[in-house]
């Protein structure tokens, strides 16, 4: 259990590390937890796009000269620790909501379960692996003389890896107990992403529930999300994009906004994130376009330049790095059979899961209740953004498995299906959220104040269940 | 923090509104009741099964025996049974990085193995089973069974 906590303690050292790097790349001066939270995740996504060419090197000790490295930028941006701990205390007097409670528990029962519970399949076969062979060698290339299934995992983006092999380079064999600490790091990256999403949709107090339901989702945090594992990551930095899209709606766009930069971060995380990436800059845009916003092709070109970046690296460890990609068909080999013959099989199964209570409650009926109802009420708003960017990943990730090779396409979606809906539930809890606020909003001066517009939004630029600007 | 600022003095609200609070309270209770029994489940199963090592100490053990007798540049044969894919990858992180050539335990074994050992120049080999089955040992040591992972082991040369 010692080896869990200080793997816990080290992993939150990486994520500040990486928070440092996005503040001294960006100019970025976080001064709330969420904006750490952006930080911790751009930044992650930064050394992430630099790691693929570096580890073309081969160099054993990468890692550790990474975190070196982290911890001198750490050092460098010490004003921005400061500040924080300087208002740290302000932030511990103010009374926490009854609401935050729920949040709280969530936390606490992933932390506890995380370092008191072995691996899902995921998190070590495929995550780990990349780690100890990044940590002991310095290659994203798996060097093992049988190929085959475990060269498969070479594909996968290298965030959550990289983080890990940070974390294990506070010791000097692989610990396999310590580097677990940093799914409790993005446990609370998830919620912290969550609330926010949900804050800028709503107000406060929603946000607080929200992020509390999110967190007890045992299909994004649970055994049957393999322990969380897998696709949480991906759905702690798909919440904290979602949020800074919404924030970043009623401004000019700015490469240097955490927007572009959450969103190329997806990308490195997993390969479905690139999926994610594609549907989320699309839905940006049209939400630009439905505003009738006026945006000049410079700043187009300029705000695209990180989503750029993000993607040119995760093509280059597509190239340079060789790798098996079994699973899937390219989409060129789409055929009209294949709509008839695996069509009923992928709705069958795909409405199975979205009924799942064990694992989902009534998240998903509610989350197309909550599309249909924001649609209605707020067309053009930033919450209908949100739902339609979450509808079309949900249907997506499923028509991915017309083109799946597995002889058994029930199998292959069975797998994989439930855990790629963990990749966008934040973002259909936030649907819900918006969906349900006009009735239990407090702008009637009924239960309190209606919480303040999102800091740094121009004034008169409301997303919230409005028009985007 | 907003919601701490009701006032006496305000309004009660209409009913209309109370009943969408109440509506959206109970769905709320819905939620948590329908992911009950699956939070429940996770609770009593770490309570029951606290597992914070991912490679067991008998492993581990295993692994200090076989370092004892070989350098980790040696690459080792792992025989055993291909429906098991947990367990030779288990080996694989554990014997890390010693590099681990996974054969399955089936009639091809002999000719693979000779592959392997002029490709590779695999001269050792850890078979797991019940019982392991012999990739043609020039002498064994045997290796206790790790709770929780059925099969025996058995580490040794190959002849040559």
């Amino acid at each position: 259990m010692p080896t869990a906590f200080l793997g816990l303690a080290a992993a939150f050292v990486v994520a500040l590390g990486c928070a440092a790097l996005a503040n001294a790349v960006l100019g970025w001066r976080p001064r709330s937890l969420p904006d750490w939270n952006e930080a911790f995740l751009a930044g992650l996504g930064i050394a992430t796009a630099a790691v693929i060419p570096l580890s073309l090197l081969r160099r054993p000790g990468t890692a550790f000269a990474l975190l070196a490295a982290l911890l001198v930028v750490m050092l460098l941006r010490r004003s921005d620790f400061a500040r924080a701990l300087a208002a740290a205390p302000g932030a511990f007097r103010t009374k926490p909501p009854v609401a935050a409670a729920l949040a709280v528990a969530g936390l606490a029962l992933f932390a506890w379960s995380n370092g008191c519970a072995g691996f899902g399949w995921d998190g070590f076969q495929i995550w780990m692996t990349k780690a100890q062979e990044f940590y002991a060698t310095g290659e994203l290339a798996l060097d093992v003389p049988t190929p085959g299934y475990m060269t498969r995992i070479v594909s996968y983006p290298p965030a959550v890896p990289l983080a890990e092999a940070l974390v294990a380079s506070f010791w000097r064999a692989f610990p396999f107990a310590a580097v677990k600490g940093i799914f409790t790091v993005f446990a609370l990256s998830l919620v912290v992403g969550t609330f926010r999403l949900v804050e800028t949709l709503t107000d406060r107090r929603t946000a607080y529930v929200a992020a509390g339901l999110a967190s007890l989702l045992p299909g994004l945090t649970m055994r049957t999300a393999v322990l969380g594992n897998a696709d949480m990551p991906l759905a702690a930095v798909g919440a904290a994009a979602a949020a800074a899209a919404l924030r970043g709606a009623g401004h000019p766009p700015d490469w240097r906004k955490p927007a572009p930069w959450l969103l190329g971060t997806l990308a490195m995380v997993k390969s479905e994130g690139t999926v994610l990436l594609a549907i989320g800059a699309v839905a940006m845009t049209l939400a630009a376009a439905a505003a009738h916003r006026p945006t000049g092709a410079r700043r187009i070109l300029v705000f695209a330049a990180p989503l750029a970046f993000f993607v040119l690296a995760r093509f280059a460890q597509r190239t340079l790095i060789p790798a098996e990609y079994l699973e899937f068909s390219p989409i060129t080999s789409f055929r009209f059979s294949l709509l008839a013959t695996r069509g009923p099989i992928i709705a069958a199964r795909m409405g199975r899961w979205l009924l799942s209570l064990p694992s989902w409650g009534i998240l998903w009926p509610a989350f197309l209740a909550g599309v249909v109802v924001v649609a209605m009420r707020a067309p053009r708003s930033g919450a209908l953004a949100i739902a339609a960017t979450a509808l079309c990943v949900v249907l997506a990730d499923a028509g991915m498995f017309l083109f799946t090779r597995w002889g058994d396409v029930r199998l292959h979606f069975d797998q994989a299906y439930p855990r790629l809906l963990a990749q966008v539930a934040p973002l259909a809890v936030a649907t819900v959220a918006a969906a349900v606020f006009p009735l239990v909003r407090d702008d009637h001066g009924r239960r309190g104040k209606p919480a303040a517009a999102p800091r740094g939004r121009r004034s008169g630029a409301s997303v919230r269940g409005g028009t985007i600007p | 923090m907003a919601a701490g600022n009701a006032s006496s003095a305000r309004p009660a609200p209409p009913a209309s509104g109370r009943l969408a609070l109440l509506a959206v309270a109970a769905a709320i209770v819905l939620q948590l009741a329908a992911v009950a029994p699956t939070v429940m489940q996770e609770i009593r199963l770490r309570l029951r099964s606290p597992v914070a090592w991912i490679i067991p100490a008998e492993m581990q053990r295993d692994v200090r025996e076989i370092r004892n007798r070989i350098p980790d540049v040696e690459p080792i044969l792992y025989v055993g049974d291909p429906r098991n894919r947990w367990l030779p990858r288990l080996w694989e992180r554990a014997l890390s990085p010693q590099p681990v050539v996974i054969v399955e335990s089936d009639p091809r074994l002999p000719g693979r193995v000779a592959r392997f050992r002029k490709r590779l120049a695999v001269r050792w080999a850890l078979s797991a089973g019940s019982p392991p089955v012999d990739p043609g040992f020039a002498w064994q040591v045997r290796f206790a069974p790790i709770p929780g992972f059925a099969p025996e082991y058995r580490f040794g040369r190959l002849r040559r």
